[in-house]
């Protein structure tokens, strides 16, 4: 492991010393979230984990009036993780025949921590902005680091008294093919690429981030494998390869300024449509999807109330109203018998969000949600609420 | 504790230097990586810092308004007896069971900083709070036959396991009673004086810090589980010692001499582990008591400047720390005088003065207490801006 990290560190600096040809290398850094610990650590107010990435403009290639962007991304996280609801040597959910032969239980704890180092080239004007790339093309490396160990809460109290990884399954060295991360030592080192190109035919109309125009974006991504994702008894924790489209159109409907350019309202109304497969025997923790459907299409729209603007810039309320309607199909990932199913999950949702200084972010929401599941005995119309505390930028 | 001492560097060339210089925003001012977790290749911990936009309020000196949070993941190792205070390190052959664990925490300063005479002298007050949460080492019951630092774990008859507190009381170890978390508010202030003349593979001056924190029952928000005072009183001397210029930013190679002496005093009823301080080198720290003082003593070669910031380098050092009265958190009246002594060298490769690549070994001479001596070897990376 060692090795490896020096490799990687190594690959690093070669990347970064090659594009380098002078001292006016501007770097910028980015918070982009930050999460909550495992079970409500610190009352659920304190974060714990981070996002954050640096970036770094400059010339890739001479004769192109088009910057270069080279970001760093930097990611870690710790949360409890439950088992359960497929059959661990097959991948058979529980849906397939209402029941689970050889069913793992219990909750894990997880620390994570994800590196991902993009090259991306824009090429072209936004005709609609007239600034900005048209076209953005990126090549990224990811890079996953995840152990799998006992809950922290083990012996806590009387309800916990079950470590969950001395169970035979686990400690007998045999694969676990619906689980390939709890394989062997649970130290979970994963890598994959990713192709990812973007059109940009939208333009900012205010400065609390609203669009009008249309945004496209075509991403490919592989965890073979031979790309590190071998263990060393030879066993495989990771062989995928993924499509994904997203494309969204914007209207700002209506602006009301104040004396000095800020807004009092606006009104943005957004509809976008994502879609995507994963192919590959062996999924990796961190592409296992909904109800571990390989296939998604989502279809949202949603109105966006934004203002007034106050004490600075960047301090302003907004609401937002959203209609969703996500399908999940295809064959179910990790599974050996080729099961597949079809699943809609739609809701109502209503988000209040109230930005301070592009730095405290609270948001409430809440929503109906509908169903149409596997599980017969729930009921098809939820409710939902909860409340967020984050910082953003 | 040995995240600390790993980012010396980074720390001095960065935090110090720039800190004053960073604007409006968002500052990564540290990555932190620990070496159970991903060979200290990937962090579990960041501390970062978002300036609000104030003026200047002296022209020529910084006026900084800043909220700093340091949040993640740490691994430690209990050095006193929850139950008597008493020193592990006295008596090493005495225990048999782990003293590590892992602790989730949360520390954020809401601070003023101005500076004056051009930021030769800086004033900073604060108000701090810290949120910790303790539990059992990462690698709790991973073999399946190991003892954890707070449970006895014992397998029954019929294949279930069950577990026995192994402390009953925590007198030595405050911050680790009842369920093990804590939130602790505080006041603090600094004095920095600064005259170094900073030119990241040069550095020729004097710098001292002075800090002082206090938190007590009297503090809003607090748990109570904390009651202490601290005064850490830093000086630093730096000279070239030879360079030779490669151009007017840039040198081929440098020689520079570093000694950093620091006193601490803390005083207090409850002192929780992470204010206790007093770090020699990496996890290796001069005992819990009311005096320590360390000092560190190095001389860096530098290589030569791939860009004004980006270099290798390597650094032989002395640290030696020298613990003197009682023990903290004990109810044990006698009195300590205890010297730790560590050298060895440190090599790193820094990256646009953000990346660090490293390679550092140790050799500690004089132990603590009756720990026999050792070398320590780690390599790593670690990021920060």
């Amino acid at each position: 492991m060692k090795k490896r990290g020096i490799v990687l560190a190594l690959a690093v600096f070669l990347l970064s010393s090659a594009f380098l040809n002078a001292d006016s290398f501007s770097f910028s850094t980015r918070i982009n979230s930050v999460s909550g610990g495992p079970d409500g650590f610190g009352m659920s107010l304190f974060p714990l984990g981070t996002d954050f990435e640096y970036n770094a403009g400059f010339q890739m290639i001479k004769s192109s009036p088009y910057k270069a962007n080279l970001e760093v991304r930097m990611v870690f996280s710790f949360s409890e993780v439950s088992l359960g609801n497929y059959d661990y040597i097959t991948g058979e959910p529980w849906w397939a025949d209402g029941q689970i032969d050889n069913e793992l239980e219990g909750t894990y704890f997880r620390p994570v921590s994800q590196l991902t180092v993009t090259l991306s080239q824009g090429f072209g004007v936004n005709p609609v902005a007239g600034s900005g790339n048209l076209v953005n093309v990126s090549l990224a490396y990811f890079t996953r680091f995840a152990m799998a160990r006992e809950s922290i809460n083990l012996f806590s109290d009387e309800d916990s008294n079950n470590p969950v990884f001395l169970n035979p399954v686990y400690t007998s060295g045999n694969p676990i093919p619906a689980y390939p991360w709890l394989y062997g030592n649970r130290i979970n080192w994963n890598n994959a690429v990713r192709l990812s190109s973007s059109l940009y035919l939208r333009r900012t109309t205010t400065n609390t981030d609203n669009h009008t125009g249309a945004y496209f974006n075509l991403t490919l991504e592989a965890g073979p494998s031979w790309l590190g994702n071998s263990v060393s008894s030879g066993t495989s924790t990771s062989n995928y390869i993924k499509f994904s489209a997203e494309a969204t159109e914007y209207l700002t409907v209506f602006v009301i300024e104040q004396d000095n350019g800020w807004n009092w309202l606006n009104l943005e109304l957004g509809h976008t449509n994502t879609g995507g497969y994963i192919w590959g025997d062996i999924i990796p923790e961190h592409q296992i999807s909904t109800d571990r459907l390989r296939g998604h299409f989502t279809d949202k729209v949603w109105l966006r109330f934004t203002g007034p603007q106050f004490l600075a810039g960047d301090c302003y309320p907004y609401f937002e109203l959203s209609l969703n309607n996500n399908l999940y199909f295809g064959s179910v990932q990790n599974n050996s018998i080729s099961t597949r199913g079809v699943e809609l999950r739609s809701s109502v949702n209503g988000e209040i969000h109230l930005r301070l200084f592009g730095f405290i972010h609270v948001n409430y929401q809440f929503g109906y949600n509908f169903i149409k599941g596997f599980d017969a005995m729930k009921p098809n119309w939820t409710q939902s609420a909860s409340l967020g505390f984050y910082v953003s930028l | 504790m040995k995240k600390k001492a790993l980012s010396i560097l980074v720390l001095l060339l960065i935090a110090v230097s720039n800190v004053f210089a960073i604007g409006f925003g968002y500052h990564v001012i540290e990555a932190e990586t620990e070496m159970d977790f991903a060979s200290g290749i990937f962090p579990v911990a960041l501390d970062y810092q978002f300036n609000f936009p104030v003026p200047d309020i002296i022209e020529g000196s910084s006026t900084v308004f800043a909220f700093r949070l340091n949040n993640g993941l740490d691994f430690r190792t209990l050095k006193q007896n929850p139950e008597t205070g008493e020193f592990y390190a006295l008596n090493p052959e005495a225990v048999s069971h782990t003293l590590d664990y892992m602790v989730l925490y949360d520390e954020f300063n809401l601070f003023f900083s101005q500076g004056f005479a051009d930021d030769l002298i800086q004033l900073e007050v604060s108000i701090d709070g810290r949120f910790e949460n303790a539990y059992e080492a990462l690698n709790f019951m991973y073999k399946g036959d190991t003892d954890g630092l707070f449970n006895i774990v014992t397998k029954n008859a019929d294949g279930d396991y069950s577990s026995a507190d192994r402390f009953s009381s925590f007198s030595g170890a405050p911050e680790l009673k009842g369920d093990r978390s804590v939130f602790q508010t505080y006041v603090s202030g600094r004095f920095v004086y600064d005259s170094i003349d900073d030119y990241i593979v040069k550095r020729d001056g004097m710098r001292f810090e002075s800090y002082f924190r206090i938190t007590g029952p009297w503090m809003p928000l607090n748990d109570k589980s904390g009651e202490f005072i601290l005064s850490e009183n830093t000086l630093t001397i730096s000279r070239t010692l030879f360079s030779a210029p490669r151009s007017e930013n840039r040198t081929w190679t440098s020689f520079v001499f570093d000694n950093e002496t620091t006193y601490r005093l803390l005083l207090g009823q409850k002192v929780p582990y992470y204010i206790q301080g007093g770090e020699v080198w990496n996890e290796i720290a001069s005992p819990a008591t009311t005096h320590v003082i360390t000092n560190s003593t190095s001389v860096t070669w530098y290589g030569p400047q791939i860009t004004q910031d980006t270099y290798p380098s390597l650094s032989v050092f002395f640290n030696i720390g020298l613990s003197v009265g009682k023990a903290l958190n004990s109810d044990d009246s006698k009195s300590y005088t205890e010297l730790v002594a560590v050298y060895g060298f440190e090599a790193e490769i820094m990256i646009f003065d953000i990346a660090k690549l490293y390679w550092q070994w140790g050799f500690v001479t004089n132990p603590v207490f009756n720990e026999e001596c050792r070398a320590i070897s780690r390599i790593g990376f670690t990021l920060g801006v």
